[in-house]
């Protein structure tokens, strides 16, 4: 399993993507793909936060040897604790607005003194307890991603700067996806303003240390983040892939058999 | 991908493998198993609850904590062994093989050409989903395990032949299906049923087959180990944990007599 915040340290951009389809073998064969990381989706995709579907997909990705990243459905604690306590490797909450929102997420995802995430010793991520606590509670402070989602106009605009500046948080995510909406561009990511407040974003952290995550829809916008200093690219997510994949196969099917 | 042990190397070099039956439909078991130091462990489709999408998720995760995951069908059907071995099981244990005929349909269904006719699709997930689709008939024909259950006098009766089979990797004795078939049913430790285990092991062993035998007790699998037993299957997952939950309340009773009075 690759160690993202080392490859993120040597300044070497790690690349993942999105899981939205709340099965445990699709993770699974995204790990044999070959990318670094996946992100489990429980905002959008049909996936409890809570239950055994969630645990198996972060299962999957450890059996196919993938980071397991977990997207809870909201900013919410005992969310961070399930997706963290099935062995997800980091934890993205979604719509971080403001300062508190950040300061609630870091208190949900790190062991005390750096937080109040809730202990207990026989869950998944410490092999049901043949991990001691105390080796693990200092092993998911000291390796767990703890990762909030600006993708609000009054979060990339008007609050960056105090949502960065808290401590206890590992990588930014910019959310051009849902910026744009809020922002009245519909959707459209390549757009000046939000690569703008990417620019903004990776000029921020820097400056606290901290590396930047964004989503790409495809090849060229990920080199494009890359070149403007993000180190974690979700490239896209699988469902658009398999859907991108239909749509290519579908064309040749028009196009060369139809008219047979 | 995590390498799992090779069981098969262990057992040229003499090493026994470790490895309980698994029948609570828990992918956690398997895993905690692994984490415990088993080398193996039996998901058991015979007799435990366990639903083929719930056996995949138990396969997984075996191999995410890295124990070798072996699937005991329910029947020598090659629907079934098709089933487990597509989900990505290192090994098929097959119960109640009583003639050469039946073991050789069970390593029919458990290699593909040339040595079988297992049902070929290369989209599942022994197949890494297609990632491997160029290697995987071949890894899977040198990798696969056969493990095949003597149970019943008929087998013992036709070990010769059934030892004769190309493709068989384990003769495992059910103790328990042989008491029975030797007319004392459940008495796992008379001497009828030792005899016969210890027959059925010294003629496997003499053929060159690894020879595997269920056991309940360490006292019980350090015996067989040095009789030549090299597929040790100890205990049953349910079984483990009615022992030691025991053990914790006879301690509770016997510290706090008043308050844990049944």
């Amino acid at each position: 399993m690759k160690d993202l915040r080392a490859m993120m340290k040597s300044g070497k951009a790690c690349i993942g993507i999105f899981a939205v389809t709340a099965s445990p073998a699709m993770v699974e064969a995204i790990g044999y793909s070959g990318l670094d990381f996946v992100i489990i989706d429980c905002e959008h995709a049909a996936l409890s936060p809570y239950g055994t579907e969630l645990e198996e997909c972060v299962r999957a990705a450890y059996a196919a040897d993938i980071t397991p990243i977990v997207r809870v459905t909201e900013n919410e604690k005992g969310m961070i604790l399930k997706a963290l306590n099935f062995g997800a490797k980091g934890v993205i909450a979604p719509h971080v607005n403001t300062k508190e929102d950040a300061e609630k997420l870091v208190r949900a995802a790190r062991y005390a003194p750096e937080g109040r995430r809730s202990s207990a010793p026989p869950v998944r991520a410490a092999k049901y307890g043949f991990t001691p606590f105390p080796e693990f509670a200092k092993q998911q402070n000291r390796e767990n991603l703890v990762i909030p989602l600006i993708e609000e106009k009054e979060a990339a605009q008007e609050r960056l700067s105090e949502i960065i500046g808290v401590k206890g948080l590992d990588v930014i995510f910019y959310g051009p996806f849902d910026l744009s909406v809020t922002l009245g561009l519909e959707g459209v990511c390549d757009h000046p303003t939000i690569w703008k407040g990417l620019d903004e974003t990776v000029r921020l952290s820097k400056a606290k240390g901290l590396p930047v995550a964004n989503l790409c829809w495809d090849i060229a916008s990920a080199v494009e983040s890359i070149k403007r200093g993000a180190l974690m690219i979700a490239l896209s997510v699988d469902m658009v892939i398999f859907r991108q994949g239909l749509q290519a196969l579908m064309a040749r099917v028009e196009k060369e058999l139809r008219n047979l | 991908m995590r390498i799992l042990k090779d069981l098969r190397a262990m057992w040229r070099q003499g090493t026994p493998a470790f490895g309980p039956f698994v029948q609570l439909n828990s992918p956690g078991i398997c895993e905690i198993l692994a984490h415990a130091g088993f080398d193996y462990c039996i998901i058991d489709l015979e007799h435990g609850v366990i639903h083929v999408d719930t056996a995949e998720n138990m396969v997984r995760a075996s191999i995410a904590a890295g124990i070798v995951p072996i699937v005991r069908v329910a029947f020598n059907r090659p629907e079934l062994i098709s089933q487990a071995l597509n989900i990505g099981a290192s090994g098929v244990h097959i119960p109640h093989i009583s003639t050469p005929e039946e073991a050789k349909q069970a390593v029919f269904a458990s290699k593909f050409f040339p040595l079988g006719g297992r049902g070929v699709c290369p989209f599942v997930r022994a197949a890494r989903y297609s990632a491997d689709k160029t290697i995987y008939y071949n890894k899977a024909n040198t990798e696969t395990m056969v493990i095949v259950a003597i149970e019943g006098t008929e087998g013992i009766d036709n070990l010769g032949e059934i030892l004769k089979v190309k493709g068989i990797d384990v003769i495992f004795v059910g103790p328990y299906d042989l008491s029975q078939s030797l007319g004392v049913p459940g008495q796992v430790t008379h001497q009828k049923v030792v005899d016969k285990v210890r027959e059925i092991a010294a003629m496997s062993k003499k053929a060159g087959v690894a020879v595997g035998l269920f056991v309940e007790t360490p006292e019980a699998a350090k015996e067989w180990v040095k009789q030549g037993v090299l597929y040790v299957s100890l205990d049953v997952d349910a079984a483990i944990f009615l022992k030691a939950s025991q053990s914790y309340i006879n301690q509770l009773r016997e510290t706090a007599p008043s308050t844990t009075r049944r």
